[in-house]
């Protein structure tokens, strides 16, 4: 025999009645308060449990009853029914769906996400792509670039150097010629097919295969969709962050963005390797060096070093999908190597001009 | 952190106020039943993390059953008059809001990134559903949560969705109206006009959010039943406007504050141009997070001791909410302050103390005592009525 004490109500008012719940016989009896009912204990329904609310019991008539004491041994609680506070108080489990927990998001960030972006991005349409590169195009003609005053002849020669460079790849891609305006010596990709290349840029690398080599970064750019990925993977990001952080307020949300802008950066590094990679690959094709990409870098470098100030942002090759947002975003702000080196987009200079020196080999 | 469970032989003893919280409640009126919260941050953490890895686990579906436990956790620790609360909701219920509200917000944002206009046309495609999906949402909640037994009631039409959030149709009818300013291709000169005209909307906005944010509350309560006992609110829509008054006065300030903050970095270390950004990327972010939190917890707290206060239940039961604008805000920033240093660990004690000391400031009063409200007959339905059978359930509440 087991008694238990609980709280009675009768689903009818909001009357609380104490009574005393005796189990035996395969039956519970209530008594106290003015109570009196007996129950098979088959029709009890045992609620499952959580934390260390109370237990709730739902008798037949619609009555409840609600009790702190231990009931475990009194009653038959479904075992199925409270798998879930089973893991839930469990020191063990909580340790393991910690360490889980850690090791889905990790992988998730590292290969579900850039996974999940990239099949999206290679169904993209073209034309969708090519909206969004015009839109862009025209919105840094409007506020930043100025028209070219390259002359003809040597806009034709790197037309043509361009398009050697792009039968070695897949994606159909044109090139423009701008005055880079503050942005200076600078080249882009924007998705759907476009490099822009700017005259101080042409200046800066003198040698055709230098600009040969950039171009080919850039090719490299389109050639994996790094733009449309790039956007894809932040929106993912965002919803993932937006479910965990479900449960405070809005100020943890806004400070739940951080990791978002950092492994933004993160993948931005990893799209400059992947389109460093297909420079390389693009240079031998065409039988120039990749060692050409390095001696870019490093005139880029140099440039930066000595002339900081009138060039803000002098390693930005912007691959971006909206180059108009993408170049006011905090994280990209300030390119320099070294300082702030965690937010730096670009993985360190020295490091791919080491990389392309290998490649050469 | 006491337990429950070996203070009170019973239910019967009223937990004891675990008041450990970081502001102390203001001193209780006389011959008051004060809320309790008895959540624990350690056993919440249990059910958060479990939550949270069956849900990346099952890629998302796992959320509406999470949600609702969750729920029931802070629902049956919150306790009043020596009872708790219980949620009932059925999970299928939320998973199906879930991915309607999803599928709906991918949609929007989608077409955002194209152009306002077609944005404003999905939104107005939405908009007839709204007062709809408010009500419906409202009684969900009511229809699910149950005190001593007695199940909550909502009863209201598509027409009373209709009149609390009409203002918000007025957006994207103006949107839709009038000329904007693409963002894809701005003009090279704003006209004085155009400048108004794209802005009106965000003005029609504020104008109307107080009035909104009155007159939904006003519905949720006026419709809502505790058994047959039917609620109502008596706040006034101009009480409203006085804390967003107040709120927009602090916006304006901290946007004040922080041009100032900017203007004197990049002022006194313009020589330094290393540390100005530096300073700048750290100070101006924590500069905003605290006006944000103040803001919001100024906003938060103002309403609810509005809404609270203006609340009766059948006549005879009255409420009073002392939330402090500057405890909650205190609250919110050191929460903030935990979650990143804590790499989200400390999600779960940041959202016990809030809820704890949301309880700690909330109390009823009740001449004849809370013994003697009835069920609905005309609605019988107790908290054991399992299903509750609507295929139209849904709950927005994300």
């Amino acid at each position: 025999m087991q008694r238990f004490e609980a709280d009675y109500f009768d689903g009818r008012s909001s009357g609380r009645r104490r009574v005393e719940v005796v189990v035996a016989a395969g039956r519970a009896v209530l008594r106290g308060d003015g109570v009196e009912a007996e129950y098979a204990l088959e029709e009890l329904r045992v609620l499952p449990r959580l934390g260390s609310t109370p237990h709730r019991i739902e008798l037949p008539d619609g009555a409840l009853l609600v009790t702190q004491q231990a009931i475990d041994h009194a009653l038959p609680v479904p075992r199925s029914s409270s798998l879930a506070h089973r893991l839930e108080t469990r020191v063990g489990f909580i340790v393991l769906a910690l360490a889980g927990l850690v090791v889905a998001v990790g992988l998730g960030y590292r290969y579900g996400v850039p996974w999940l972006a990239r099949e999206v991005a290679f169904r993209v349409p073209a034309e969708m792509e090519a909206d969004i590169a015009r839109e862009g195009m025209e919105t840094l003609d409007r506020h930043v670039f100025k028209p070219t005053s390259l002359p003809a002849p040597r806009q034709k020669e790197l037309r043509s150097l361009f398009t050697q460079l792009t039968t070695a790849g897949v994606v159909p891609a044109a090139i423009e010629f701008r005055d880079g305006g503050f942005l200076g010596a600078n080249a882009f990709a924007l998705p759907g097919g476009v490099v822009v290349i700017t005259d101080q840029l042409v200046a800066l690398l003198e040698e055709d295969g230098r600009i040969a080599a950039v171009l080919a970064h850039e090719i490299g750019h389109l050639e994996h969709r790094h733009g449309t990925r790039h956007i894809l993977q932040d929106s993912i990001g965002t919803l993932v962050i937006a479910a965990i952080v479900g449960d405070v307020s809005a100020v943890g949300s806004l400070v739940a963005t951080l990791p978002i802008v950092l492994t933004h950066t993160a993948n931005s590094r990893e799209f400059e390797r992947e389109a460093d990679t297909f420079a390389y690959g693009v240079m031998k094709k065409t039988g120039r060096s990749p060692r050409l990409l390095g001696e870019a870098l490093a005139a880029l470098e140099r440039q930066s070093e000595s002339g900081g100030q009138d060039c803000p942002v002098p390693l930005e090759k912007e691959e971006g999908g909206q180059a108009q947002a993408e170049e006011t975003k905090p994280a990209q702000r300030p390119s320099r190597a070294g300082q702030l080196g965690y937010l730096s987009t670009h993985p360190a200079t020295e490091e791919r001009i080491r990389a392309a020196d290998e490649a050469a080999r | 952190m006491h337990d429950i469970a070996a203070a009170a032989p019973s239910t019967q003893a009223a937990p004891p106020n675990a008041s450990s919280a970081d502001a102390a409640p203001a001193p209780a009126p006389p011959s008051a039943e004060p809320f309790h919260f008895t959540g624990k941050a350690g056993e919440y953490f249990g059910i958060w993390i479990v939550n949270l890895f069956l849900t990346i686990v099952t890629l998302g579906i796992y959320s509406a059953w999470a949600k609702v436990r969750k729920k029931r956790y802070f629902y049956g620790n919150t306790w009043v008059a020596g009872a708790n609360f219980d949620f009932h909701g059925n999970p299928v219920a939320i998973l199906k809001g879930r991915l309607l509200a999803f599928a709906a917000f991918a949609a929007y944002t989608l077409a955002g990134h194209y152009s306002p206009k077609v944005a404003a046309l999905i939104a107005l495609a939405i908009m007839p559903a709204v007062p709809w999906l408010l009500v419906r949402s409202f009684a969900f909640n009511a229809l699910n949560s149950s005190y001593r037994n007695l199940r909550f009631h909502f009863r209201a039409g598509y027409a009373d969705g209709l009149r609390a959030i009409w203002p918000l149709f007025l957006v994207p009818a103006l949107v839709l109206v009038l000329p904007q300013i693409e963002p894809q291709a701005p003009p090279k000169e704003i006209s004085a006009g155009l400048f108004v005209a794209a802005l009106l909307p965000a003005i029609v906005l504020a104008v109307f959010y107080p009035y909104v944010v009155s007159r939904t509350n006003r519905l949720r309560i006026d419709h809502g039943r505790y058994g047959s006992a039917p609620f109502a609110n008596s706040a006034r829509t101009i009480q409203f406007y006085g804390i967003y008054a107040i709120a927009a006065i602090l916006i304006f300030g901290a946007g004040l504050a922080m041009s100032v903050l900017a203007g004197v970095i990049f002022g006194f270390f313009a020589k330094s141009m290393e540390t100005a950004p530096v300073l700048a990327l750290w100070l101006l972010p924590a500069v905003y997070l605290v006006a944000f939190a103040v803001v919001f917890a100024f906003t938060r707290s103002r309403v609810a001791n509005v809404v609270f206060n203006h609340t009766r239940l059948a006549g005879r039961v009255r409420f009073t909410s002392k939330l402090r604008a500057r405890a909650l805000a205190r609250i919110y920033i050191t929460n903030a302050l935990a979650i990143v240093a804590s790499v989200g660990l400390l999600i779960p004690w940041a959202a016990i103390r809030t809820a704890r000391y949301r309880a700690d400031c909330l109390w009823l009063e009740c001449s004849g005592g809370l013994e003697a409200f009835a069920a609905d007959v005309a609605s019988h339905v107790s908290a054991t009525g399992e299903e509750m059978g609507d295929m139209f359930d849904v709950d927005l509440s994300l």
